[in-house]
């Protein structure tokens, strides 16, 4: 039962290749952009947490080093200050992200409910609960997200078998492997949940409030 | 089996009235044709039976149950079968795939289901194009697919808006006779709309609806 369930959403997804495309493509972006901001976030942390006062002493020199902490009481505050703005800076950044898929996401899902409305009013007539119905929909949704997870993983391990570990200076305290297999991959990942989850409840409101008697007068 | 007391179902405020005062009872194994001109209240009154809206007065009681207190998906799912005018198969599953979607939430396994389904597409002369996809069949071999879609949970009632429709003579023939043959081998409850005389005299009794009332 569950399989042909797994299987008719899988197959609604295919249903309009364009846009599923389009869907996938954009979400591997916004994956991308969530990935490297979450990696951005943690290289900051490490570069944070490794100064001491004479590695500051040897960036900006003494005079400079007692200007820039005149409003501190000591190196450790003046970088629990630092942590805390750079916290602050990419939960706005990794907010848009989220804003921006979730926004996508409940635009092209709406668009594929509204046109499924008569065959919503069908799978009701012929048993199918609200719940169903909706949960049909937000399961494509997860979908979605999970291909495009799934193109950036490889897309990755592309780049990982072309270049190796190197990633550039700036990221020469994160390793591509790190992407995959640790901390930053599992809190993408769960953020990225965060789209088709808050993007579909509206899409899934509508599919669960469709009436089936109206929904067959739709054409 | 079936019994609908002082029924009334109005549309935008009570400006409109679909059906007034209807009272009716079908009995078990009955095959009824409701006939009746276009706007004449005969789906809406389908409809109802089916569950799939609700009146504003009168109650619709099936099998004892009344319809206003019991959970209509789930007696549209162990009750009912629906027959639509368009076949309404999902494009993107397969013939058996469609006939298989009825039984979604029920308690069959996953093969039960889909010997179920392929035993009644057998039924309908259609084995051939189990694996197929809706768009490559006629338009009669859709509708028998839809037959089989709505026996699948062995329902008490057969519901039928107007299955013919969109058929010529020969296929609305044999689709009726398909329809009639299920009936009688399931003893379910048969109830047809449609606007062709020739179909519905093939019914133990048809019942006319004109502006929302029954003709007498």
């Amino acid at each position: 039962m569950d399989l042909l369930f797994f299987s008719f959403a899988l197959k609604n997804i295919f249903r309009n290749k364009w846009r599923s495309t389009f869907i996938i493509l954009l979400l591997t972006i916004g994956i991308f952009a969530l990935l490297f901001s979450v990696t951005l976030s943690e290289v900051s942390k490490n570069l944070i947490d490794n100064v001491n006062e004479s590695t500051m002493k040897s960036s900006f020199g003494n005079e400079n080093l007692s200007a820039l902490l005149e409003n501190y009481s000591s190196i450790e505050d003046f970088k629990n200050d630092m942590t805390k703005s750079m916290k602050t800076l990419f939960f706005y950044i990794i907010a848009f992200f989220v804003l921006i898929g979730t926004l996508l996401m409940m635009i092209v899902m709406l668009k594929a409910v509204g046109e499924r409305t008569r065959e919503i009013g069908v799978l009701k007539s012929i048993g199918w609960t609200d719940f169903r119905v909706s949960a049909l929909v937000l399961l494509e949704s997860i979908f979605q997200l999970l291909i495009s997870w799934i193109v950036v993983i490889v897309l990755l391990l592309i780049f990982y078998l072309i270049n190796g570990n190197n990633m550039g200076e700036f990221f020469n305290s994160v390793h591509i492997t790190k992407f995959i297999v640790e901390e930053i991959f599992a809190i993408t990942f769960l953020t990225s949940l965060f789209i088709p989850i808050i993007g579909t409840i509206i899409p899934l409101y509508k599919a669960f409030r469709i009436k089936p008697s109206e929904a067959m007068r739709y054409e | 089996m079936i019994t609908i007391k002082n029924l009334t179902k109005m549309y935008d405020k009570g400006r409109t009235v679909a059906l007034r005062n209807i009272n009716l009872d079908i009995e078990d194994s009955e095959f009824v044709s409701i006939m009746g001109t276009s706007g004449s209240g005969k789906s809406t009154l389908l409809n109802m039976i089916g569950g799939l809206d609700v009146p504003n007065e009168g109650t619709i009681e099936v099998m004892g149950e009344n319809l206003s207190k019991i959970k209509l998906s789930k007696y549209r799912r162990e009750t009912l079968g629906f027959v639509f005018q368009l076949h309404n198969l999902i494009p993107n599953l397969t013939c058996l795939e469609n006939i298989e979607l009825p039984l979604f939430g029920s308690s069959n396994s996953s093969s039960q289901m889909k010997d179920n389904a392929m035993n009644l597409l057998k039924a309908v002369d259609l084995d051939e194009f189990a694996n197929k996809h809706p768009k490559y069949l006629s338009g009669g071999e859709m509708q028998r697919v839809a037959i089989a879609r709505a026996l699948v949970n062995n329902p008490k009632v057969i519901l039928a808006d107007e299955p013919t429709g969109q058929l010529d003579s020969e296929n609305s023939e044999m689709i009726m006779d398909l329809l009639e043959e299920k009936q009688k081998e399931t003893n379910a409850t048969l109830i047809v709309v449609t606007h062709d005389f020739e179909i519905a005299k093939r019914a133990d009794r048809i019942i006319k609806i004109r502006d929302g009332q029954i003709e007498r």
